[in-house]
This record gives C-alpha cells, structure tokens and sequence, in this order.
C-alpha cells in the first residue's frame, strides 16, 4: 500500500509542478540569463592576406563609402562579434545588424548586451559590423547583402570538420535582428535570400532558412529606387511583404530619428491577407523610447529631441525591455518555446519590464480566419469571410467610415499601411454588429480566440476621447437565441491614450496606434454548459464603457 | 531677397563654365520652408580616370564597361547622419548612390549621355517629408574647357 500512495504522491507532485510550468506567472523572465556558460570569439579578416575568405566585394551594389572609410567596396571585411553558449549544440544562429551612424564608431559593439543575453539562453549571437557603409546614401541592398554573406561563412564553418563550429550550427534556425537602417536591411536580406539565390554562384548561393526577423526601429523603404546591378533597373518586389518567418517591430513615442515609425508600414505588410498565415507578426510601442538607446554605442540622445522630454525612459529601462522581447522572441522562433507568444499578446508582463512604462503590443498568430480586415473593398456592409456582413445599427456609430490608415496627422493620425474602420460614439447605445456565418462559427473550434487590433485615434483638439484615459468597450456573442453576458476589452488589454509629442523637422508627431485585445471565446460560455460556440451567430461591439470615444480598428479574426 | 540671389546664381550656374572649378558657385534657398533641412553651396564635376574599369548594366540590362566616370561634389549641409534617407535629384533623375565627404556629398555619373540629359537640371533633394524641395541649383558639366582630370584614389 505505501509503495502504491508513494507512487500517487509522486505522479501528483509531477503533475503539480506541470501544471506550475505553464502558468504565465511561471514563465521565466526572458531579461533574466539562461543557464548556458557564454564565450566569446571574434572573426575578421587577416589584413595582410587578401585572399582570406573573411574578405568581400559589395562593389557592384555600392561603392561611394563615406570619406575616411578605409576599405574600397571590392574589398570589405566579414567581421563580426560573437557570444554563443558553450556545449556542443547544434545552436540557432542570430545575426544583429546596426544601422546608420559614424562610420569610425564601432556601432556592432553596441549589442553585445544582446549577444550575451542570447547566447546565455542557447543561442549563437553576432553582431555585425557594416560600419563602412555608414554616413552613405543607396547602400541599402549592400547593407543586406553582408548579412548574407555572413550566412555564408557561418554555413561553411558548420559544415567544415574540424572547425571549432563544426556541426554546432542548427543551420535552419536562422534569426536577424536589425536596428534603424539595419532594420529595413534585415527584411531585404530576407528577400534577396531567394530572389537573388544562384547555387551556381558562390557569392550569391544563399537560400537559407529564416525563421524571425526582429526590427528595432527599422526604417522602411529605403531599398525603394536602389538599382538592381542584375538587371540595371530598381529592385522589384519592393518594399519588402514579408511571408513565411516571423516578423517583429519595436518603436519608441520619442523616436528622434525615425520619427514617422517606419517599420509600422512594414509590420501592415508583413504576412499579407491574400495569403495563409504561416508565421506571426507582432509589434511593440514603448512610451518614452528613443531612436538612439537600443545601442549602448550611440548615446542617449537622438538627432531631434522629441517632447515632452521629461517622459523620455532611460537608457537602462529601454534596453531592459529590448532584452526581454528579443531573448522571447528568439526562444519562441527558434527554440519552439511557442508559451511566450503571451509576451506578445501583451497578456504576461515581467519584472524586467519597469511597471510605470506604457507598453502597447500587437499579434498575429500564424493560425487565423479573417471576419474584417477591411481590404477587400470600401463597403463596411460586407466582411472579409464569406457571408460575414457588419451593421451599425441606428447609425448610433458615427463616424462609421471605412478609412486608410496612412495619414500622418489630422484628421486620425495613424500612420500605418492598411484599411480599416473608424467609429466613433456619443451614445453607450452605439454598437458595431457582425453577422457570423454558420462556416466561419464552425471554425471556432480550431480558432478559439476573437482577436481584433482597436486604438483610440489622436484628436486635436480633444473631442470625443478623454486625454490621458483609458478607453474601453464590451464584446457580446450571440449564440443562436442566446446572448452571452458582455466581456470588457479592458479585462484583457488596455486602450491607452495616444502619447502627444512633438514633431521633428522633418516631420514625426503624435501617433493613433493599435492595441490587439484578445480574447478566449471559451469565457464567453463559462458556467453555461448548455452554451455552445459553434452556434456562434453574431459579435457585438457595444461601447456603452465609456459616454463617447473615437477608435480606429482593424483586423478582426478568429484565431488560435 | 535670397530666392532672387539663388536665382541669379543659379543662372550664373547655367551660363558660367569657370563656376564648375571655383567651389564658391551658388547659394541654395528652400521654397515655402521656413526652416531649411539641407543647404548646397557649391558644386563641381571632374572626369575621373578609374583604376579598373567599372562595369554596370543600363535601364535595358546591356552590361557596359567604363574606365571614366564624372565625379561631382557637392559642398553644403546635408542630413547624411542620420536613419532616414536624404534623397538627391537633378531634375527627375535620382542619384541611385552617394557618400558623404568632410564638408558634403560626392556620386558618379558614368554615362556621359546622362551627364547631358542632366544638363541645365535642378538639384532637388527628398529628406523625411513627401514632398521633393529644390535646392535652387541648377547642374551643369558645360564648359570652354576641359574638365579636369582626377586619378581614382
């Protein structure tokens, strides 16, 4: 009898400690290092061999360098830094590259707080130096051709035997990080990846494996006019839409560079609607988050000081937060820990992250069913699943306009690259209603999460939304006959007041940006056994929380 | 009175061949900005002999071989330092590439049809806004006498 109650006791324990796992106060903050010993290696190339590998030639995709770069452009070092965790692997590979600054600065060295963080957490972490083609113009495709060819090196060492890499590269795991200018290059990589591969060229034999791409403060578009030395005219397929690997973007309210949050447009673009979902995309808006911080190298303050200066977060909190979005992101690309999608759903929040700092997060699972993405045409009536139609009964919601996000100041400030709905309220009895289908409610199943993106839209002068609240609305299901009691938005996500800055001159400013509320459709019927989602019949946006309000919203799907 | 000064030298541009060797060549002055986000003062063209031949491919994807190129620099203030793209036009073309120098700008133009077709055009720039600006600078590559020759460093 003992022996069998110690056996019990034994499996209650381990399902109890189970069970602790995958609690999200359980999940170990991603800031925090891993349990891997870090060691550090540097490779570039031998100056007095210039038949050394470690040497390239950009020259036939840029070749004006800033003056005082000491390299010509047939002629340009692989040089990297890097931190990998020791043991035999095989490790996923990230590559971090920085952006546009002085040349004669050692920017790669800016990341190594990154690096260390990875590497701890069983990952290879290098840092790119592209410092020669700084302080330059059209130097894009160079900028992401390097990142290639530093994929190329990595591939050749884990296949050399006898290389201390030997077999200790998980080759097809393969990350890129990129800050500013390097934030753009990150994604033409990804392009070139295929659209320039050549197996039969050995400086074009790419065609690796890239599984997420992380962007801190990209800009956008730069690739835009490069010419293509291939063909003598622009690139095509640019900007970049980015499919199939994870994309990320983070972005500061006071951004003094890249003022106008370039990479929003590319995160509208990422993992098109036209296309099944194959990868997530998501996004990070820091209050009080500069341009210049995410690089320990670059200082503390960026070319145009944005206001009110006094909301500017510190260097340490700034950096404190990239960590804990890249070692997640990478933990939940790379090394299929998929529980810390929860970061990005802005659903777990970690002591890394200082409490007092806003923080807005969009997601897209790579599982989902669009009820509105708003592209498909103007008619607010129809909806993008077939049979799905919208109201807005009363004409209680007004406006209630179909809308191009793209405006970069009044009247909506939004700043993105997509459609969507703007709706705006006076009376708690103003609703938004969807008509559900019978095939998209049998969907519920596999999707079990109504996910929408909703953001109070900047008024100036304020008018309809309160500055500095919250603002808040209930979601209703109705399920054939029944209707289920109203959840509120704000139980899952809250809806932040856009942060009013100033612009720089040349241009920037306040921004409407989105905040993804998710919400478990299981909690709509908890307790109702009788209550059944597959009859799922309608979704009702009442936004009776608050007397009136303005919101722009976008994306409503079903998902996992 | 500066936009009618900018004119003057932008026509002293057009119509001097000596300007292109004498750095001091024009004033820029933006048009409806109160606050200017690049200045070019002065620009010159060079015939530069290349170390090796350079070979590009043009709009209908023929690969040609140079050995010269034209250099311009252009000296002034220009927001290179920064994430965001400074865009250089003359006229509708674009300058597909450029690098900064101590006190401006340089690119290369190798096909001497485009130096033409670029006589007479105006430096235009695009930096953070939609909108191109003129610099009120007219280019030009004209003149009574050779241009002078640069060896590639």
């Amino acid at each position: 009898m003992i022996p069998a109650f110690s056996r019990w006791l034994a499996f209650l324990v381990l399902v109890a400690f189970f069970a602790q796992g995958c609690d999200d106060d359980h999940l170990k903050d991603p800031a925090l290092p891993g349990h891997y010993t870090v060691l550090s290696w540097e490779y570039q190339p031998a100056p007095a061999n210039p038949a050394d590998p470690l040497w390239t030639d950009v020259s036939s995709y840029f070749n004006s360098p800033a003056g005082g770069v000491p390299y010509t452009m047939n002629h340009v070092p692989i040089h990297g830094i890097v931190r990998y965790p020791k043991g035999h692997g095989p490790f996923p590979l990230v590559l971090i590259v920085h952006g546009n600054h002085d040349p004669s600065v050692s920017s790669e060295q800016g990341y190594i707080y990154f690096l260390e963080l990875l590497a701890s957490h069983g990952i290879i972490a290098v840092s790119v130096d592209e410092n020669f083609l700084n302080w330059s113009g059209g130097e894009m495709d160079a900028r992401a051709i390097m990142l290639l060819r530093h994929l190329q090196r990595w591939r050749t060492w884990n296949s050399t035997v006898g290389n201390p890499f030997y077999h200790r590269v998980a080759i097809d795991r393969i990350g890129l990080a990129g800050h500013s200018r390097g934030g753009e290059a990150i994604t033409v990589a990804w392009l070139f990846n295929t659209m320039l591969h050549n197996a039969a060229d050995p400086d074009h034999n790419f065609d690796f494996t890239l599984r997420g791409l992380f962007a801190i403060a990209p800009v956008d578009g730069q690739i835009v006019g490069d010419i293509n030395p291939h063909t003598g005219l622009p690139y095509t397929n640019v900007p970049v839409v980015i499919q199939n690997a994870d994309y990320f973007v983070m972005h500061g309210t006071h951004d003094g560079d890249v003022s106008d949050f370039e990479g929003y447009r590319a995160f509208d673009r990422a993992q098109p609607v036209t296309a099944p979902g194959t990868a997530t995309k998501s996004l990070l808006w820091v209050y009080g988050a500069i341009h210049n911080q995410w690089n320990t190298m670059w200082g503390t303050a960026d070319p145009c000081l944005v206001t009110p200066a006094a909301e500017i977060i510190s260097a340490a909190d700034e950096q404190s937060i990239g960590k804990a979005f890249i070692s997640a992101f990478y933990q939940m690309t790379l090394q299929h820990k998929h529980k810390y999608a929860r970061l990005f759903e802005g659903k777990v929040r970690f002591p890394s992250m200082p409490a007092a700092i806003t923080l807005m997060t969009q997601y897209q699972s790579e599982d989902h069913v669009f009820i509105d993405n708003y592209e498909q045409s103007p008619n607010l009536a129809a909806g993008s699943f077939p049979g799905v139609t919208n109201a807005n009964p009363g004409g209680l919601v007004s406006p209630y306009q179909h809308y191009t996000f793209s405006d970069d100041g009044p009247p909506f400030y939004l700043w993105e690259q997509t459609d969507g709905l703007v709706a705006g309220w006076n009376s708690t009895n103003a609703e938004y209603e969807i008509d559900v289908p019978p095939a998209l409610a049998a969907q519920v199943g596999t999707h079990p999460v109504l996910s929408l993106r909703i953001g109070q839209a900047f008024e100036s002068p304020a008018a309809k939304n309160t500055p500095g609240a919250n603002q808040d609305f209930s979601i209703v299901l109705e399920l054939g006959g029944v209707i289920t009691g109203a959840l509120h938005a704000s139980s899952f996500n809250a809806l932040p007041y856009p942060e009013q800055v100033t612009p720089c001159p040349w241009g920037g400013g306040t921004k409407s940006v989105l905040q993804t509320v998710r919400i478990p459709l299981h909690e709509f019927v908890e307790h109702h056994h009788n209550w059944h989602l597959h009859n799922l019949s309608k979704i009702r946006l009442k936004f009776d929380q608050k007397p009136s309000g303005l919101v722009a919203i976008d994306d409503i799907q079903i998902a996992r | 009175m500066k936009r009618i000064l900018g004119f003057a030298l932008g026509f002293f541009a057009l119509s001097s061949t000596a300007m292109m060797f004498n750095p001091v060549l024009a004033q820029s002055q933006e048009r409806g900005s109160a606050k200017p986000l690049a200045q070019l003062t002065s620009y010159e063209v060079v015939q530069l002999e290349l170390k090796k031949p350079v070979r590009l491919r043009d709009a209908e994807g023929k690969e040609q071989s140079y050995d010269r190129a034209y250099l311009v620099n252009l000296k002034g203030t220009f927001p290179l330092k920064q994430a965001l793209s400074f865009e250089l036009f003359i006229g509708d073309y674009r300058v597909p590439e450029y690098g900064s120098t101590r006190d401006g700008l340089y690119f290369r133009i190798y096909d001497a049809k485009l130096l033409e077709r670029l006589e007479g055009k105006e430096f235009r720039y695009r930096f953070g806004l939609p909108e191109i600006r003129s610099f009120d600078v007219r280019f030009s590559a004209r003149t009574t006498q050779p241009l002078k020759i640069q060896k590639e460093q």
